[in-house]
């Protein structure tokens, strides 16, 4: 097997589901948490990688895990690779208590990516999250506290009532906490949440587009790179271990539900968390990636970042090349990518259609 | 073979009555299938069949039976197909038999289809055994339906079976009435060959085969036989019956039901209805053929894919072959393309032809809204025929238009009959009569434009009565009318393949439905899309696509891949199914939105 560098553990636990969430996730239950975590560490312990370059751990709510539950678990990855370049952690501000930081902090964590999605009470009733920004300053002063100062915050918008105004003054509330990076991410309804079973309807795509315009333009003028669709960082603080899907890269996904690359076959494990504590049917899918799955994936992955996908790395052979040029010919016209002799980027336009983009990519690849 | 012990019958009956269910057990009951290789409704061959519950083609299969009079009797059964659309499939069906059972639901009672499919019957001189079905249910009463059968069609039903096909209960004594009261062919077997061709189908191996039913004579492999219509002579290669796999024979004898393969590769020279004989030996007299039945509903079929249009040609010409209904010509559209302005006897023939093009000969369908045939009388005293509201002249030549009328027979429990008398005068339609039926039931009689019909009508009519009325309707003539063409803009651009003819008097309202309903199909682009609907050149209806701002989703990370991805590649097949008209992409739905009618 390869060499993997990125490793990906989820959580599959939260203290309270949110109406939006469809990752694989649960109540928190202290003994299923127990087994999930003691098979965790067995799979942590036969990877090969003996050494990574960044590791994240998300779900779920990984801090919704005891305190004994995340010792456990850190303890465990810190033995297996002492040193890790970038190690996150997912974390809740509403489960989250001073112990649990400097626990994660002792072991060596060094990136935090905090759920905030708003800062009106408001709003954060309407999608069932239960914090206030109160506790969002509280629990990044921790974290300073601690020695974490890499921290990364997630707003939401296109909510449900959710005005452009409202989603200013929550950019501008975390700008007061001067982050090293943030992910904006549009509310998408989903079917198997609360949100898709009481049918809310999205907001419109006119609304949705005018916010993100409205984020693009408020966080390049406070100084920040925006670095992927939905990715902004200052002082070149990006997310390595997501870099690493963008580019690519191999991964390894430990826990329920988690998802493989490593080279061309990807595997899903199973999203029942029973069957995973027990070790049982435990992939749900794998599949070998053909040749254009890859290249495929490596546009539509690539293409996310505000950088070039060299030629070199989507294929050797020049015959995708030239299929690639022509199918955007177009797309290059419309001011939408930029081909050159080294590769191809996506522009600040393009990058709003990259669904158009990489479905006339796949049209071309079908004739 | 002896004639006398020979039986040749039909089934009709209502959708879901249980015809198929009912053949389904009188093919075990005579051990004709292994209960092993029973499949759930054996006769319905197509899979468009078994999953609509309807059967569309024709089939005809041997069974051997011994009766209670210890005889062992060869019946022939022949399905006929149970929609008002397939009139013209059941006379064929009809006229290769003695006999018909008629199936009549105990909970349901007799059908406005029923009635119809019943008055052929006795038109082509059959023997009617009405059979009762689903006594088992709680809400069965068979003594009012057989009553009703009584006053409806006047036919004897006091001793009709009472069954359940559903459980198989008294199955034995549908066949027991049969022999009892089906009379035998009465051909004669030293008379020169007469065989009527009731079906047809096209096998890639052994050309075009014959569905028959020998009249007269006989007939065996070697003979040479002339098909008497299309003046076609061939030499019989294979022939025998079907149980309901194919069997060979040596020779097929007067009063037989079976197939014949001659090596027949033009489907010209067989033609349903014709009559075979020998080349040798001719009668004298070929059987009276089918009447051509007009086409009654046209629409547009164009291939999604331009390239497809050979293919398309080719699938209708197969069609074409058991299916001699479907009437096509080649037309143009400048939305649209090269493509076939298609007749049909109704929109379930219509429906059905459609998917057949689309699962059996694989090629997507663009298919305009359906349209009746106008008669139009020009300023200048001229008539012409417009079954494409594109090619409508312009209204400073038109004198007037006249459109097709057709009576309408609308069976109804009483609670329903206020309702439904609204819906047809909301329909442009005309009342004529209130019959009854019986304590529950009514007859309502209007005249209705097809057009009206060819809209929504079915569908609200089953709503409106929670699927309890049933409905039936014939051709009455043609009726001046107030009509005028409706054009369709998209970014400003008619889309000829979107106009349609409509009242005067509705033309604002179903404007604005029509340019609703495209905002709400037309996915957004990368432009706004203002879309119009106009009479001559004024505008009566407008409603704007909005562009649409971003298509990107916001989360991308490792667990994400294949989900993003197959969500593109669903996106990607979508986009196969539009039709690029100008530079706006529109989807299938989209061409059949003018028949949206959401009030």
């Amino acid at each position: 097997m390869s060499h993997v560098e990125h490793i990906y553990i989820h959580i599959p636990f939260c203290t309270h589901i949110c109406a939006y969430c469809d990752f694989v996730k649960s109540r928190y239950q202290p003994q299923l948490a127990d087994k999930v975590v003691e098979r965790l560490i067995e799979d942590i312990n036969h990877v090969d990688s003996i050494s990574i370059k960044t590791l994240y751990i998300g779900g779920g709510t990984p801090s919704a895990l005891s305190l004994n539950q995340l010792e456990l678990l850190c303890q465990s990855i810190a033995q297996k690779w002492p040193i890790i370049q970038e190690w996150s952690v997912e974390i809740n501000p509403e489960d989250m208590t001073f112990e649990k930081m400097s626990l994660l902090a002792k072991y060596g964590v060094n990136r935090l990516s905090m759920g905030v999605q708003a800062t009106q009470p408001r709003l954060l009733e309407i999608i069932t999250r239960h914090h206030s920004f109160e506790d969002v300053k509280k629990v990044t002063a921790w974290a300073h506290e601690c020695g974490i100062n890499d921290i990364s915050y997630d707003l939401m918008y296109g909510l449900p009532t959710q005005s452009i105004e409202e989603f200013e003054v929550s950019m501008h509330d975390v700008l007061t906490l001067n982050p090293t990076h943030l992910s904006l991410y549009a509310l998408t309804i989903e079917p198997n949440t609360a949100f898709g079973r009481q049918k809310i309807q999205p907001v419109d795509n006119e609304l949705e587009g005018q916010m993100y315009e409205c984020a693009i333009r408020t966080l390049t003028q406070a100084g920040y790179e925006h670095y992927e669709v939905s990715s902004f960082t200052k002082n070149k603080h990006y997310s390595k271990h997501n870099l690493s899907y963008w580019k690519y890269a191999n991964f390894i996904g430990l826990g329920p539900g988690a998802a493989s690359k490593v080279n061309n076959r990807r595997w899903t494990n199973t999203k029942n968390i029973h069957h995973y504590t027990l070790n049982e049917k435990l992939i749900q899918e794998d599949i070998q990636l053909s040749e254009y799955d890859q290249v495929i994936e490596k546009l539509m992955m690539g293409l996310r970042l505000n950088q070039i996908v060299s030629w070199n790395h989507i294929n050797h052979g020049s015959d995708i090349r030239n299929k690639v040029e022509k199918a955007l010919e177009k797309t290059q016209q419309q001011g939408w990518v930029i081909l050159n002799e080294e590769g191809l980027q996506s522009t600040a336009s393009g990058r709003l259609f990259l669904h158009d983009i990489i479905v006339t990519i796949m049209q071309a690849f079908d004739e | 073979m002896d004639q006398s012990r020979i039986r040749n019958f039909s089934i009709i009956a209502h959708i879901d009555h249980g015809k198929s269910t009912l053949a389904d057990r009188i093919l075990e009951l005579t051990h004709t299938v292994a209960m092993r290789d029973m499949q759930h409704q054996i006769l319905d061959s197509l899979d468009l069949e078994r999953e609509r519950g309807i059967t569309i083609k024709l089939n005809a299969v041997q069974l051997q039976y011994k009766a209670r009079d210890g005889e062992i009797y060869t019946l022939h059964l022949i399905d006929t197909p149970g929609h008002v659309d397939f009139t013209y499939e059941v006379s064929r069906s009809l006229a290769a038999c003695e006999g018909a059972v008629l199936v009549v639901d105990a909970a349901q009672g007799i059908e406005a289809q029923t009635l119809a499919n019943v008055y052929l019957a006795l038109d082509n001189d059959l023997e009617i055994i009405p059979v009762i079905n689903k006594v088992d249910l709680p809400s069965a009463d068979p003594q009012r339906v057989i009553e009703a059968i009584e006053n409806t069609i006047g036919l004897q039903a006091s001793d009709a079976p009472l069954i359940s096909a559903k459980n198989g209960l008294n199955i034995e004594d549908v066949l027991e009435a049969i022999i009892k009261k089906v009379p035998a062919p009465r051909g004669d077997i030293n008379k020169p060959l007469k065989a009527l061709v009731f079906d047809s189908i096209f096998d890639p191996y052994r050309g075009i085969i014959a569905y028959i039913r020998i009249v007269d004579g006989s007939l065996k492999i070697g003979d040479k036989i002339l098909y008497i219509a299309t003046g076609a002579e061939y030499e019989v290669v294979e022939c025998g019956i079907r149980t309901p796999k194919e069997v060979k024979k040596n020779e097929l004898v007067a009063g037989e039901v079976g197939w014949v393969a001659a090596g027949v590769k033009s489907i010209k020279d067989v033609r349903v209805g014709d009559t075979i004989t020998h080349v040798h030996r001719p009668t004298l007299e070929p059987l009276q053929g089918y009447r051509e039945l007009n086409s009654m509903v046209f629409c547009g079929l164009y291939p999604t894919d331009t390239s497809k249009y050979n293919d398309l040609r080719d699938a209708l010409d197969k069609l074409n072959l058991n299916d001699a209904a479907l009437k096509f010509e080649a037309e143009t559209s400048v939305a649209l393309g090269f493509g076939f302005r298609c007749g049909f006897l109704g929109l379930l023939h219509m429906d059905v032809v459609q998917e057949r093009i689309e699962r059996e000969y694989r090629i997507p369908l663009i298919a305009t809204a359906p349209s009746v045939v106008y008669h139009v009388y020009l300023t200048d005293g001229s008539m012409i025929i417009v079954d494409n509201p594109s090619f409508l002249p312009p209204v400073q030549r038109i004198g007037r238009i006249e459109e097709p009328f057709v009576k309408a027979t609308i069976m109804v429990p009483n609670e329903y009959v206020g309702a439904l008398m609204d819906l047809c005068h909301k329909k442009r339609g005309i009342y004529i009569d209130l019959v009854v039926i019986d304590d529950l039931r009514r007859q309502l009689i209007y005249q209705i434009p097809l057009a009206e019909i060819v809209y929504d009508f079915f569908d609200r009519l089953k709503s409106i009565s929670r699927g309890y009325a049933s409905f039936d309707y014939e051709f009455i003539g043609y009726v001046e009318s107030k009509l005028v063409k409706m054009d369709i803009l998209l970014n400003t651009e008619v889309v000829d393949a979107l106009s349609v003819i409509v009242h005067r008097d509705f033309a604002y309202g179903r404007g604005k439905i029509i340019v609703e309903k495209l905002k709400e199909l037309i996915p957004r682009q990368q432009f706004e899309i203002p879309v119009q609907a106009s009479i001559g050149n004024k505008v009566i209806a407008r409603s704007d696509i909005k562009a649409l701002r971003k298509n990107v989703l916001a989360k991308c990370y490792g667990g994400d891949i294949s989900r993003k991805k197959k969500l593109l590649e669903k996106q990607k097949e979508g986009k196969k199914r539009m039709k690029q008209v100008g530079n706006v992409e529109i989807p299938q739905e989209a061409f059949m939105a003018v028949l949206s009618m959401d009030e």
